[in-house]
């Protein structure tokens, strides 16, 4: 399948800048996995290729984190597909702004990252495939080569926790969630949103939570009162 | 069966049901829905995921909620948006205050 070309367009580099944070808190987090898979006793090249086909941080750990416990193959894939439950909801979202007949949209649907979904989101339920596209170049390039980084020199990079990383990444949902806060009902489905992802998150199996918080924006389907 | 093996197979396994789930969406939905429903849930959709992974990420470790400095380090990340820093402030700042405050705790 030929991969159409893509010109180089302001939405596009403007999702690339506006995802850089990002991008650096993704090649300290693909070190992090990179060090925990070899820890895992998974090949380094393995997970190379993990990060480069796969691309789903929280999904990698998840898998790894089985496999280093002595987890069956089942159940480490099992773990990683659940995580990564809440891309069908995404997916459904970002659908209609996707260009082309069903298999390459399936194809330009795999260019979603948490990040880039939020960078491409437009609010209105509008999606700017550019925006998605750039985003998820500049983290697909520090990815790859952070996670090679991990593998091969894990213990002399420093702890991404200390550098404060793990704050990026919600951080970054927040600005984006606080632009959605445009009325009422959007605010009551992001309360609830929250509320059922971290209810489910510490009952349910990982991933879960995330997937069923989508559920809460159903509400729309309510009919609209008249005022 | 090695580690190794298992690890191969995880990869190749997990490239299948990330390409699925993935693709599932923008191939059922190929075209803009013209219905004011659909519409509305959609566009309610960001509102419900983002706020799920503002919390999850936040104040859930290890199935269970704890508020730490990556907390604190998010809700200085509020105080910038409410200020309307750019998107970079907003997010190095929460970072540095996170790393700020792992230090002195």
């Amino acid at each position: 399948m030929s991969v159409p070309r893509l010109r180089s367009s302001p939405a596009l580099r403007s999702g690339a800048r506006d995802s850089l944070p990002v991008a650096v808190a993704s090649l300290l987090i693909g070190i992090s996995f990179g060090i925990s898979a070899h820890a895992a006793g998974m090949p380094g090249l393995a997970a190379v290729v993990m990060s480069a086909i796969v691309f789903a941080g929280s999904a990698q750990f998840a898998a790894v984190a089985v496999l280093s416990q002595g987890g069956s193959v089942v159940a480490a894939v099992l773990a990683a597909t659940l995580m990564n439950a809440r891309y069908l909801a995404m997916g459904f979202a970002l659908g209609p702004w996707l260009k082309g007949g069903p298999v390459r949209r399936a194809f330009e649907g795999q260019i979603v990252s948490d990040a880039a979904w939020a960078i491409a989101n437009l609010g209105q339920g509008r999606f700017d495939r550019h925006r998605l596209f750039g985003s998820t170049a500049v983290q697909y390039v520090t990815w790859i080569p952070g996670t090679a980084l991990g593998v091969l020199a894990g213990g002399v990079v420093p702890d991404p926790q200390a550098l404060g990383i793990d704050a990026v990444f919600p951080a970054m949902f927040l600005a984006l969630l606080a632009g959605e806060m445009r009325d009422a009902e959007a605010f009551g489905v992001a309360v609830a949103g929250a509320v059922v992802a971290v209810v489910l998150t510490i009952t349910a199996p990982a991933g879960i939570g995330i997937l069923a918080a989508a559920v809460v924006s159903l509400v729309g389907l309510r009919p609209r009162r008249v005022a | 069966m090695s580690t190794a093996e298992k690890s191969w197979l995880v990869v190749g396994l997990c490239t299948l049901t990330a390409f699925g789930t993935r693709a599932f969406g923008p191939a059922a939905v190929t075209r803009v829905p013209l219905s004011p429903r659909l519409l509305r849930v959609l566009s309610l959709l960001p509102a419900a995921l983002l706020a799920a992974l503002v919390a999850t990420n936040t104040i859930v470790s290890d199935a269970a909620v704890q508020v730490g400095p990556r907390a604190g380090g998010v809700a200085f990340a509020g105080v910038l948006i409410w200020r309307r820093a750019s998107i970079i402030t907003i997010v190095v700042g929460a970072a540095a205050m996170a790393a700020l405050l792992r230090l002195v705790t």
